[in-house]
């Protein structure tokens, strides 16, 4: 059945119903069909009758309702579906049956003759309009155009409107003029059609006669119409008038004046208010805008008055305030212990990785292969050329520090100068700086290969750039405005703008606290910070970003002159811990730029023999504001964390050479506890920085080393070395022995050596308490526990000392006896225990029959696809099936015809033989011969 | 110059043709050789030693007829010890690698060269690339490998991150190639019977850091609490990086040997870009219930005063109070300047 094929497949998504509906002949109660569904909604639309006939409808009856389950399909009317199947098939597949034998088939091409849903009377209208176009195509004025064909088609058109589109009778004189002519003739075709119609109004009036009449009728309707509109704006514009004149009467003045008065009071007088505000409008429409109404737009642009949360108690606000701290703490903890968006830091660390490895597979010999090279005669003349850029470097700083002479200015120069020169000098010296020290080969090697990669630039590093730039140019502007500056801030009087502009270079802000007091630099502070609060407008946030880089470096400043302000220091520390709040970003911005240069001097000091290279006080003091601005304990930090690798780094490769040297260093050493006494962070160098001052303290001992870490790096001269007995031990001011020369004999004192120690002392004391929960607490400590009892043994320490230091040797040996006793071998491997597969059932909520809760979607889908087509296949079998019992019917009706047909045929001739037979047998008696008769 | 005479020895050699050509780079490379020997039994002045002993592998050794010669003046060189043996290694390395040179107690050696000062040294790539060969064979006897990794994780207590992050990966290739020695990180404990079951305690680590012969050092008693130490070591890289090792590495299919060329360059240069490159996210601040006021307060440092200049001679003594303050002071640092 090749021929069914087609309309199988195509009859088979649409009439899944018919085979549904067939299938629930067998099972009724099984799944519903759609098509019943379906077959109702057609059947409602088709005819109303049909749907109630309780003979064709086959249903099972529910003794009681189950919940969930889904109750369509219940009834359904086989037999009417059966017979609509076979018309549907009548309609197809028995078409192309019949002309499946011919080799010729009839198109009907006739109008209309397509769709099926045309009735006659319409098909008959498509036909005439489309004889008339062609008519008026011809255009040809010759032909002759038979009368009545439009007699025809007016009185089919009837008394429907098709008014404008098909012609009216009349223009069967102007028959063959172009349509728009004809149009334009319809237009003015009342006149003939009027003096037409009395003639011919007896009887029955005509088709045209009835259309004119519609068309005279709607006119005048329209006319009428228009006429009460026009009467209707006459009277408002009289009405109009005559309120502007009598709204010019003092009466009704005083009445919108207490009206005004009114909403000026209160808004609830509202129906008042649109009232008048009605009235003032019409008046004063050909007016100016009125002072009223300016009030009342402004008024409804106005906000309403909001109820306000009640004032809060002091003990709410206590509260209030507690439950803030109490959730920045906890949130402080999580990321201290890493574990806040741990993840997406994994795969930033993947990444980082990956990339920072192949960099280095790049070149993955990068930390050594300078020193194999050959070449000699290169790296000195480079040596020389590297040494003689520093000196120059430093010349021209010194230089350009005289011809400015501002302190201020010297410094921001000084900073700039290097900022700019960074990125010169930076390669240079990253190239020199293995081939300038081949002997010195136990010399840290860490070096700044890294320090400025300018392809490495992110977007920050882009932004940090443009407000570098931004600074540069300002402090460019600087130079310039020395002189005026200075006269200005003479001549400015004693007493506080109010209102300060932000000043957005260094320059400026000197001018504007140079001779002032701490408080009143505070206040000078306050009141920028208020007036360009960025609250206020968000344009302010880009003036406060400048100010705090202002403020930031006039901070730097202050530390680099040589009698340093302390006071004033301490004053920007609240401001700008404050203003770090405000601007996040830029704060760290600034903060991690600065420790990039820091770090890229540090690397430069280092090369230089003999110089220190252990942090100035400018740097101390931005470390440590940094500390406070930036939560030193966070797991990692874009600025606590390399902030603590620069301190360390510090502590570990810059050698002693000094007691400055030392005293500093010890310094750096309690700012590191300082940093980490949170976290409880393990920080190694720290650590064996102190180890390395306690051992500068013995004199000779030091071959006898408990260990030999890094000595060799330290140049280890007996810095500490008490010689005599010192009765009193002061406490170290930082800031003056950073303002110290370091060749001062201050230094060689014993009183400056028992107050490193102290200090040293009381650091490891810090220490010790912050890891005494690190597993290897011994191994760290003991060392240092024992060199402080040969100290102790070996020097005369003051009384005090020896106390803290015999302290400190207690507190080491209890922690580490706790240790010994509790210290349990390493189990990383220890896998937790697997839960036992549970088989209990689980339950759904609300659970639907038939959808699917396969938890895995993907699955669920195939399943549900799989089923579709399982559905479909079963579908298209039964209709094809179906198909061919349809046709067996069909043929078997044919065969049964021609059956018939044959054994009439056959019939008529046996009877007519039979006939003949019997008048032959008879003699030609009986009926021939009667009839011949 | 050295290079340029191995070089041209080579030019030579291609230029001439037949066993003509053969015979004259023969008869070079014995020169040259010649001219080596007689070089290195100079006194040689402390710096040419070590430049002698940075070039020697890469470009002399290649072009000599006979490099075993050189086996003296290395085993000496790597007898010395320091910086000059950690030089030595790696013409060393070649000589036992391609020349089959036997060298006794070379482990020995090699043990005693891992100092702190070896992760801040020049050559630590190269050096500790070596060590890693050298610890390649999975013939070693365990406890060699064990006292080379107990005492590199010692040396985490005072190394610099990068050289935390380097011993990391070599103690996870140890423990990798050898399943033996994984009682250093997991200490087995029978479950089955009672008496067993508590883990045993080891008091003081059995470990001596001083024995310079690893057979000796008690390193087989031992367990790695150092690495558990640098779990809270201040750079995250680090902390983060001791994770590696908690991966069951005894199961071979599942783990990957790292690789320590990649982390054999790492310096402090290299962590603290990585930290200050990192982009930033967020920044969280610290937070005060009173902004403070002050850069400094006396009492998160102890032993130091910051008194302005001018009350210089107003210096606190701190004769009896010290030790009295100072331990409340330590017992609550937190809560002082945060909270």
């Amino acid at each position: 059945m090749a021929k069914t094929k087609p309309t199988a497949a195509g009859a088979a998504a649409a009439d899944k119903k018919h085979n549904n509906k067939k299938k629930g002949k067998g099972n009724i109660k099984g799944r519903s069909g759609p098509a019943a569904v379906a077959m109702k909604a057609r059947g409602a639309a088709a005819a109303g009758a049909e749907r109630s006939n309780p003979f064709e409808a086959i249903w099972s009856r529910r003794k009681f309702d189950v919940l969930g389950k889904k109750r369509k399909g219940e009834e359904r009317r086989t037999s009417r579906s059966r017979s609509d199947a076979i018309h549907k098939r009548e309609n197809t597949l028995l078409k192309e049956f019949e002309q499946s034998a011919k080799s010729s088939v009839f198109h009907d091409r006739r109008i209309g003759e397509r769709d099926e849903t045309l009735p006659e009377y319409d098909k008959a209208i498509l036909r005439q309009q489309r004889e008339h176009m062609a008519k008026l195509k011809r255009a040809s004025k010759f032909n002759l155009s038979d009368e009545e064909d439009d007699e025809d088609s007016h009185t089919l058109l009837g008394n429907d409107d098709f008014n404008e589109e098909v012609p009216i009778g009349d223009d069967s004189d102007e028959e063959g003029n172009t349509l728009s002519k004809k149009r334009l003739s319809l237009q003015s075709s009342d006149l003939p059609s009027e003096t037409d119609l009395p003639g011919e109004t007896h009887g029955h009036k005509s088709k045209k006669e009835v259309m004119s009449e519609i068309i005279l009728k709607s006119k005048f309707y329209k006319a009428q119409k228009a006429k009460e509109k026009e009467e209707d704006e006459h009277l408002v514009d009289k009405l109009d008038s005559d309120f502007a004149l009598l709204a010019q009467t003092p009466a009704l003045l005083s009445l919108t004046e207490s009206a005004r008065v009114n909403t000026h009071k209160n808004n609830s007088s509202t129906i008042h208010k649109g009232s008048s505000g009605l009235t003032g409008k019409e008046i004063f429409n050909k007016e100016k805008p009125d002072a009223y109404d300016k009030l009342v737009k402004e008024m409804v642009m106005d906000q309403r008055a909001r109820p306000s949360d009640r004032t809060k108690t002091p003990e709410e606000l206590a509260q209030e305030e507690k439950e803030r701290l109490e959730k920045l703490e906890k949130e402080r903890h999580k990321r201290m212990l890493g574990t806040a968006e741990s993840s997406d830091e994994e795969d930033d660390d993947s990444e980082d990785g990956d990339h920072h490895m192949r960099a280095d597979n790049s070149k993955p010999i990068s930390g050594d292969d300078l020193g194999d090279s050959f070449s000699f005669d290169e790296p000195t003349k480079r040596k020389k050329g590297w040494v003689d850029e520093i000196y120059e470097n430093e010349g021209r700083k010194i230089g350009e520090g005289v011809a400015s002479g501002d302190e201020g200015s010297d410094d921001s120069g000084e900073d700039e100068d290097e900022d700019e020169e960074d990125a010169g000098d930076e390669e240079d010296s990253s190239d020199d700086d293995f081939r300038n020290m081949p002997a010195r080969d136990w010399e840290q090697s860490d070096d700044d290969e890294v320090a400025v990669e300018e392809d490495e630039k992110d977007d920050v590093k882009d932004k940090e750039q443009v407000i570098g730039e931004k600074v540069m140019k300002t402090n460019a502007q600087n130079l310039k405005r020395v002189s005026n500056a200075k006269q200005k801030s003479h001549g400015k009087d004693e007493d506080l703008p109010f209102v300060i502009e932000a000043p957005n270079n260094l320059q400026d802000l000197c001018s504007l606290v140079d001779g002032r007091s701490e408080t009143e630099i505070a206040e000078i502070i306050s009141r920028i910070r208020t007036c360009n609060s960025i609250r206020l407008t968000p344009e302010n946030r880009k003036k406060m970003q400048v100010f705090y880089g202002v403020l930031l470096q006039y901070f730097a400043v202050l530390a680099t002159q040589s009698p340093v302000k302390f006071k004033v220091i301490e004053t920007l520390v609240k401001p700008l811990v404050e203003m770090s709040g405000e601007t996040p970003y830029f704060a760290a911005i600034c903060a991690r730029e600065r420790l990039i240069h820091t770090r890229a001097r540090l690397c430069e000091d280092i090369k230089v023999p003999g110089k220190s290279s252990l942090p100035s006080l400018k740097t101390l003091l931005l470390l440590r504001l940094w500390s406070l601005i930036f939560p030193c304990s966070d797991f990692r930090h874009a600025v606590a964390t390399p902030m603590l690798l620069l301190m360390c780094e510090y502590l570990m490769r810059c050698p002693i050479q000094s007691g400055r040297d030392a005293a500093v260093g010890s310094f750096l050493c309690s700012m590191v506890l300082a940093a980490t006494k949170e976290s409880k962070k393990f920080c190694p160098e720290a650590i064996s920085f102190l180890q390395t001052l306690l051992v500068t303290s013995l004199k000779g001992e030091v071959s006898n080393q408990i260990n030999d870490q890094f000595m060799e790096l330290k140049t280890l001269k007996p810095w500490l070395h008490i010689s005599e007995q010192v009765h009193e031990v002061n406490r170290m001011n930082i800031l003056d022995l950073m303002s110290m020369d370091p060749d001062s004999p201050f230094f060689a004192s014993d009183n400056f050596k028992a107050g490193v120690l102290l200090s040293v002392a009381e650091c490891l004391r810090g220490f010790v308490i912050i890891h005494e929960g690190l597993c290897s607490f011994p191994e760290i400590f003991m060392p240092v526990s024992s060199l402080l009892q040969q100290i102790m043994e070996k020097s005369e320490l003051p009384a005090l000392l020896q106390e803290i230091f015999q302290d400190v040797i207690d507190l080491i040996k209890k922690k580490s006896d706790e240790h010994h006793a509790s210290r349990e071998p390493l189990q990383m491997r220890k896998q937790k225990p697997e839960p036992i597969k549970q088989l209990n059932p689980k339950f759904e909520e609300n659970y639907v029959k038939g959808l699917d809760y396969d938890p895995d979607r993907e699955r669920a889908r195939l399943k549900k696809l799989k089923k579709q087509v399982k559905s479909e296949k079963r579908g298209a079998m039964s209709e094809l099936r179906k198909d061919s019992y349809f046709m067996a019917a069909v043929k078997e009706k044919e065969r049964a015809r021609h059956e018939q047909e044959r054994s009439e045929k056959y019939g008529k001739a046996m009877a007519f033989l039979q006939e003949q037979e019997s008048a032959f047998k008879c003699g030609q008696m009986g009926k021939g011969k009667k009839r011949r008769r | 110059m050295w290079s340029t005479v191995g070089l041209s020895s080579k030019g030579e050699k291609d230029t001439s043709e037949g066993s003509s050509a053969t015979r004259i780079s023969k008869k070079l490379k014995l020169k040259f050789t010649k001219a080596w020997l007689a070089f290195l039994k100079l006194p040689l002045p402390l710096d040419v030693y070590k430049e002698v002993l940075a070039t020697l592998h890469q470009n002399v050794i290649p072009s000599m007829s006979n490099p075993a010669i050189l086996c003296d003046f290395l085993t000496t060189s790597y007898d010395i010890g320091g910086v000059i043996s950690v030089m030595a290694l790696s013409g060393l390395f070649i000589l036992m690698t391609q020349h089959q040179l036997e060298y006794p107690k070379f482990y020995d050696k090699l043990y005693a060269l891992l100092t702190p000062a070896v992760f801040m040294a020049k050559h630590r790539s190269v050096f500790l690339q070596l060590l890693d060969a050298c610890l390649k064979s999975s013939y070693l006897q365990a406890y060699l490998v064990a006292s080379f990794a107990k005492r590199l994780s010692r040396l985490t207590l005072s190394v610099p991150p990068a050289g935390a992050l380097i011993i990391i990966a070599l103690i996870h290739n140890l423990l990798r190639r050898h399943p033996s020695i994984n009682f250093l990180v997991h200490w087995e404990v029978a479950q089955d019977d009672g008496v067993a079951s508590l883990p045993k305690k080891i008091g003081a680590d059995p470990f001596n850091n001083e024995e310079t012969d690893p057979a000796k050092s008690g390193a087989m008693r031992s367990s790695l609490w150092e690495i558990d130490t640098l779990r809270h070591h201040y750079t995250p890289a680090v902390s983060r990086f001791v994770a590696s090792l908690e991966t069951d590495l005894t199961v071979r299919a599942k783990t990957m040997e790292m690789k320590i060329t990649d982390f054999s360059s790492g310096s402090y240069a290299t962590v603290f870009r990585d930290e200050a490159r990192r982009r930033i996210k967020q920044v969280p601040l610290a937070f005060y219930r009173s902004t403070p006021t002050s850069l400094f307060q006396e009492s998160d440092f102890p032993g130091w005063t910051f008194g302005c200049q001018s009350n210089m001679g107003a210096q606190a003594s701190v004769e009896g109070n010290a030790v009295h303050t100072l331990e409340t002071v330590d017992a609550s640092p937190a809560k002082r300047s945060r909270v």
